[in-house]
């Protein structure tokens, strides 16, 4: 009985909105893992790794040891049987599970506080969705596993503040889930101890950047293609190379950060950028606490953490980049979705849309996607507020720190007001008050708008200092994403604009036909294919889409697009 | 900023600025403070500066010291050499100055360690 198998405990983790995929990437690259079950939200395996590594986790929000998974009964018997099922399901059927799963618990450190499993304080947290709710809604579902809980362990108390043990029951679509929690209720895994931990609900989460980087790395032409993302951590070929990392959107510095204490002992530089000087200074202080922090964990370990990357962070806007042509490696950003940060419109720029095709084609998408746009803010703010999975375009909970997050232009804006000199004390503190008469709803339209008319210098400017063979990771909004594709299109196929107004138009077609998403993207992946066999003139580099991901921000949707530079003649 | 940053960094971002490259340094503060040395990470990243460049930024600042002014051969295994660019390119630090356009002239301020490259409009 005592080997290696009978070690295999089972698990699941929840995981933010569109991060599942991720999610069993990273646990598949720790080994000693079997992941038996994706679904939405949820990643279910079995795995014999020890308990550390279990925690050091990075995409997956919170880990739990799974006691109970059947198919759902709740709402295919009568109301009383399904309650005697339920009851059953922790008095007799799971009672070893539960047994053999709380042995494996007091391995993990939010055990540590309990000295006797005989005296446990405990508290069921329960979620039940859609048509089980209306019958079994989740309180009344806690009440029924609770009272069988304390049936079956008489001495067990509960506490809902501060329980030494949580049991998550989750009824969702077809299956019931019993899990207990690993990691205390206030310190999911997703949790960073170096970011402060009132503040980074503003920031974008920690798992997404991981899964950027990930992306960032996954396809990276000049690495074994065995291994993929983070896995080629470890491989010898990173050792030999150099990689120059940029986020010349850099806000908060959250993917630099994340990158850091990922990728810390790694030959790479990361370079960052942004528009705001308030902005690059909040990035340089998280990042020197993840350098500290890594400091601090390895003291006794002869392995010297670097400090190198501290002070790669300027000021500049995205569109006008000081660096050399061809000098990085990756560029991994978050591209300013137009709700809360957003660009003021260079006076060029609209010139330099107006001398194109793509600017009517844009403005006529503009016309369906203002009231798309607002529609979405507006149920997007209160839902918010209660949410933890939330991103950029957060309300303003944090009043202190309110000025300064709001201020984030994420590099899109030249504020002609504040170019050349540094910025002294009085403008800084006249800034905030401009920027919040624009937080304005019907400025809004203006963000996303101005955002839209930034996406082709955007491009443009990155497609100058990226390598060629180099990778690009973008995480954009969905609403901007055929505005980010075209612009690519464009922009990186100068040789070729005649196939743009088709595109265009057909996605503005399938958006007055109200068609899914789905469909669109479908239209733009398949003009890409066509044009790349049309292509046919001097060698050139473009950016070709290797991968999407659709991933969840709270409430918002957005998309992970992943550009190879690559050539097309080849 | 740290002469590492320097050597990536250009002015070609300005209109009628062709190279941009490199920016010339006006330090008022520099600071020194201690990195912890990581040879793995220096030979590799010593293909990828321009040593010229670098040893100018590091003259100019006065800090280039015993810094040769080329990269010796075989310098992966030499520590000393390595440890001699870690300093230059880790350890220096600007705090306050400009850097300064070798083309137009055009000055960027550096305060507290971060380099302002925004440019006014009409400069793009």
């Amino acid at each position: 009985m005592r080997d290696a198998t009978s070690m295999c405990y089972d698990y699941f983790c929840t995981v933010g909105g569109g991060l599942e995929h991720f999610c069993s990437k990273e646990l598949l690259r720790f080994g000693l893992t079997n992941v038996s079950e994706v679904s939405e939200g949820k990643v279910f395996f079995s795995s014999s790794l020890p308990v550390h590594k279990l925690l050091s986790l990075r995409i997956p929000e919170r880990l739990f040891l799974l006691v109970h998974k059947e198919p759902q009964f709740l709402i295919s018997h009568p109301m009383r049987k399904a309650i005697l099922m339920l009851r059953d399901v922790i008095e007799r059927d799971s009672c070893s599970k539960l047994d053999c799963s709380l042995k494996k618990w007091r391995d993990f450190p939010c055990s540590s506080k309990c000295t006797n499993l005989d005296e446990l304080s405990f508290r069921v947290s329960c979620k039940s969705y859609g048509e089980i709710k209306r019958v079994f809604p989740p309180a009344f579902l806690g009440k029924i596993i609770a009272g069988s809980l304390l049936n079956i362990r008489q001495t067990w108390s509960t506490d809902l503040r501060n329980p030494l043990l949580e049991v998550l029951v989750h009824a969702k679509y077809d299956t019931l889930i019993v899990g207990l929690a690993c990691c205390p209720m206030n310190f999911p895994l997703s949790k960073r101890p170096y970011l402060p931990s009132t503040m980074s609900s503003t920031f974008l989460r920690p798992t997404v950047c991981s899964a950027l980087i990930d992306c960032g790395l996954s396809t990276y032409k000049k690495l074994p293609q065995e291994k993929k993302g983070l896995e080629m951590i470890n491989s010898p070929t990173l050792n030999k190379q150099h990689l120059v990392i940029l986020d010349p959107m850099c806000g908060s510095g959250m993917i630099l950060a994340e990158a850091v204490s990922i990728l810390k002992d790694k030959n790479i530089t990361l370079l960052g950028s942004d528009i705001d000087r308030l902005q690059v200074e909040i990035a340089s202080r998280n990042i020197l606490n993840v350098e500290n922090h890594s400091k601090q964990k390895k003291v006794s370990d002869e392995l010297s953490p670097c400090k190198q990357c501290v002070s790669n962070l300027f000021v500049s806007d995205a569109r006008a980049l000081p660096l050399k042509d061809n000098s990085v490696d990756v560029i991994i950003s978050d591209v300013p979705f137009g709700l809360k940060h957003y660009s003021y419109p260079w006076k060029k720029e609209s010139s330099y849309l107006e001398s194109t095709k793509y600017t009517s084609e844009a403005n006529e998408c503009q016309q369906f996607e203002p009231v798309h746009c607002y529609q979405l803010e507006s149920n997007v703010i209160p839902l918010h507020a209660g949410g933890n999975e939330v991103q950029d375009i957060a309300p303003k909970p944090f009043i202190k720190l309110d000025a300064t997050v709001e201020k984030d232009a994420k590099g899109t804006s030249p504020k002609p007001e504040s170019v050349t000199q540094i910025k002294d004390a009085s403008e800084e503190v006249s800034h905030p008050s401009k920027r919040r008469k624009l937080e304005d709803k019907n400025n809004h339209f203006m963000g996303v708008d101005s955002t839209k008319n930034m996406l082709p210098n955007l491009v443009k400017e990155l497609d100058r200092v990226l390598k060629s063979g180099g990778q690009s990771v973008l995480l954009v909004s969905e609403n901007l994403k055929i505005d980010l594709l075209s612009a690519v299109n464009k922009v990186t196929k100068p040789d070729n604009p005649s196939r743009t107004p088709d595109c265009s138009s057909k996605i503005i077609k399938s958006i007055i036909n109200d068609e899914a998403t789905v469909a669109i993207e479908e239209v733009v992946i398949t003009n890409y294919d066509e044009s790349n066999s049309k292509v046919s003139t001097k060698s050139q580099y473009e950016w070709v889409p290797i991968e999407q991901h659709p991933v969840k921000l709270g409430m918002l949707d957005a998309v992970i697009c992943v550009f190879g530079k690559q050539c097309v003649n080849e | 900023m740290k002469l590492l940053t320097h050597n990536m960094l250009t002015s070609k971002c300005l209109k009628g600025v062709n190279v941009g490259y490199p920016l010339g340094i006006l330090a008022k503060d520099v600071k020194v403070s201690e990195v912890d040395f990581n040879p793995e990470f220096v030979s590799r990243i010593i293909p990828k500066l321009d040593w010229n460049v670098l040893w100018n930024a590091a003259d100019s600042i006065g800090h280039s010291g015993e810094l040769p002014k080329a990269v010796i051969s075989d310098y992966e295994n030499n520590q000393e050499f390595l440890k001699k660019a870690h300093h230059v390119l880790m350890e220096v630090e600007v705090i306050n100055g400009e850097l300064i356009c070798p083309e137009s002239g055009r000055k960027f301020p550096i305060s507290d360690g971060i380099p302002n490259m925004l440019l006014n409009e009409d400069e793009v």
